[in-house]
């Protein structure tokens, strides 16, 4: 296994008292492999996303509890140095805005070849032909002039495939893509999304693919992990997930999407209500106060994720005997 | 980036034509001025005295005559006679401008080595008991008129101990050890208010682009903290710096003159204050020019040094 977290929990410490950012979240993912976290904004699907790379600033952020393995190695143990050797070079991240994910003060060249002068040693001169090379592969036009050029001569779209290049530039194991398409027109959302499923099977690199959009996952991902106010609340195969959703929260999702087979005069049904406040969750079931089936048991306990058939967890009552 | 400073370039020029014009009217701002500040060295002159001094001068033409020989002579390198002094000006220039150009570099000297360090240091421990201290060092800094800590100084570090002289100025060339130490304290006192700003700015801009996407970006490529501070925080957080370190310059112009008053420094600014109190309009004048030449000089190497800082600048 590639990657493996268990139990992880991820507290900020807050004005308002300790906001419980991610509880109790676990989850494998092999080689070549794609996985798919999704959830409303504040989910703390970012956030499980960047304690991977152990990027949480401390203060406010503290990874509270749980493991990381990633090729065997419990990173939470590792040095801050061995992290740096890790980051970057097994493990990389693409963020969500290249807008400003980007240094607006260097040119895209030298961004695009740090990673290698920093893990790889590499010298300049060989580090700008990689360079070049990354900057093809992700087909940015007359690569060889364009590393001179500064990130806001760039579009939008190709300032997230420069993104693109310099997570790929040491060929990492792990590739966490933090929402990789907001913000693009769909043609280049596919383009892109296309690109990193090529990796997954050509390289053999593993993928955390954090969106909250469902059709991109059905399409591209392999598992998915459905999260809300922090915790996992089913996690299946794609097309199990689709197929038979169990969580009402996963259901709601699904009802809120319109659908190509669906009847035109069907309307979509939004989920009820507001995502909750991290910092005053709701008692027992985070979800209950917008759950169409909730119980008064769903106030008062916490459902723990049970597997209800092979690869199949959810974290619900009416699913557990 | 050439029409970029070929702009800035001809802005400078015509700011500088545009102050020149104010700062003549200053000089010959109506007639009572000139007589009160010819007759009070000639006791009771009387008018016909005054008349030949005026053709003496050239205060008998029209205004825009005398706009245009004042100018076309500066230019030339023709400053005019002191009326006071009755030395060429800019033979005085010439004499005293070193003595000012090293209280300047010891005013520069001063707050780049305090306000930098200070700045960074405070930044990276914010919100520790360092980070207070600093900051509030920066405040004391800020806020103390340069007279009063002039006053202080004096009294500490020449009165109570020996250690600087009270005033005065010796010469590089007649001995560099007490020339030194005849300039330290006033370049410090000037450096003073400058070194709080500019660790002010530094921290706050510092802290700025610390918490930006693309700083968390350089983090996840795996470089090691001081990388990051050095090769990506660094650059981006002189922006601003930049525009009050130009600031300062103005004001250090200004407190030169109360400086070099205080400490007896024979420079430009003393020679300044002794002219504005004698009416000695050709050295106002001369002076004021130079100002402003110095402070539109500034803004114009602020503005390329933003270029530099910032390729978003260079493209418009």
């Amino acid at each position: 296994m590639l990657l493996h977290v268990n139990q992880l929990s991820i507290h900020f410490h807050a004005r308002q008292g300790i906001v419980k950012a991610v509880e109790d979240v676990s989850f494998d993912l092999a080689e070549g492999e794609t996985l798919g976290i999704v959830g409303e904004s504040g989910c703390g699907k970012t956030v499980t996303a960047l304690s991977l790379l152990r990027l949480i600033s401390n203060p406010p952020g503290i990874i509270a509890g749980g493991e990381i393995f990633f090729q065997g190695r419990n990173l939470l143990k590792l040095s801050e140095k061995e992290m740096c050797d890790i980051r970057g070079n097994h493990m990389a991240m693409i963020f969500q805005e290249p807008m400003t994910a980007l240094h607006p003060v260097l040119t895209v060249g030298r961004q695009v070849r740090e990673p290698l002068i920093v893990h790889k040693k590499a010298v300049r001169k060989t580090a700008v032909q990689d360079c070049i090379r990354l900057l093809k592969r992700v087909r940015i036009p007359d690569a060889d002039t364009r590393l001179h050029d500064y990130p806001h001569q760039f579009s939008g779209g190709m300032r997230q495939r420069v993104m693109v290049a310099m997570g790929l530039a040491c060929n990492p194991k792990l590739i966490i893509a933090d929402e990789p398409t907001t913000g693009l027109d769909v043609t280049l959302q596919a383009e892109l999304l296309e690109f990193m499923k090529g990796l997954t099977q050509t390289e053999k690199t593993a993928l955390v693919l954090i969106t909250h959009d469902l059709g991109i996952v059905a399409c591209y991902a392999d598992q998915v992990m459905i999260m809300y106010a922090g915790r996992i609340v089913e996690k299946a195969p794609t097309l199990e997930l689709y197929r038979a959703p169990q969580h009402p929260y996963t259901q709601g999702l699904l009802a809120s999407i319109p659908r190509l087979d669906q009847d035109i005069q069907q309307k979509l049904r939004p989920i009820e209500g507001q995502p909750p406040d991290m910092a005053n969750l709701p008692s027992g079931c985070a979800f209950h106060p917008r759950c169409p089936h909730a119980k008064p048991r769903c106030m008062r306990e916490l459902p723990k994720l049970m597997q209800i058939s092979t690869g199949h967890d959810v974290a619900c009552w009416m699913h557990s005997r | 980036m050439k029409p970029f400073i070929l702009k800035r370039i001809l802005y400078a020029f015509l700011i500088l034509f545009l102050v020149s014009i104010l700062i003549f009217l200053l000089g010959r701002a109506g007639d009572p001025l000139e007589k009160a500040a010819l007759s009070t060295r000639m006791g009771m002159a009387d008018s016909e005295v005054v008349d030949a001094l005026k053709v003496q001068f050239g205060l008998d033409r029209p205004l825009h005559v005398q706009y245009y020989l004042w100018i076309s002579n500066f230019i030339r390198g023709d400053w005019g006679k002191s009326l006071f002094y009755r030395e060429d000006v800019r033979e005085m220039f010439i004499n005293r401008l070193p003595i000012t150009l090293e209280l300047f570099a010891g005013f520069v000297f001063w707050s780049a080595i305090i306000g930098f360090p200070f700045g960074f240091i405070a930044a990276l421990k914010r919100n520790s008991w360092i980070d207070a201290s600093l900051t509030t060092g920066a405040v004391i800094g800020i806020s103390i008129p340069v007279f009063w800590q002039a006053i202080v100084m004096i009294y500490l570090f020449a009165v109570a101990v020996h250690i600087f002289p009270p005033s005065g100025y010796v010469p590089f060339s007649e001995d560099p050890w007490k020339n030194l130490l005849s300039i330290a304290m006033p370049s410090f006192i000037l450096g003073t208010h400058s070194a709080g700003i500019i660790s002010r700015y530094v921290r706050s801009s510092l802290l700025e682009v610390l918490g930006q996407d693309y700083i968390r970006t350089a983090f996840a490529k795996g470089l090691r903290a001081k990388a990051v501070l050095l090769r990506h925080a660094f650059k981006p957080s002189l922006i601003p710096v930049v525009t009050v370190i130009g600031l300062e310059w103005g004001y250090m112009l200004a407190g030169a003159f109360i400086v070099e008053y205080m400490f007896a420094i024979p420079g430009l600014g003393r020679m300044c204050m002794n002219a504005i109190f004698a009416g000695d309009f050709p050295i106002i004048q001369a002076t004021l020019i130079l100002v402003a030449g110095n402070i539109i000089l500034v803004n114009f190497v602020v503005d390329l040094l933003y270029g530099f800082l910032d390729p978003r600048v260079r493209v418009q």
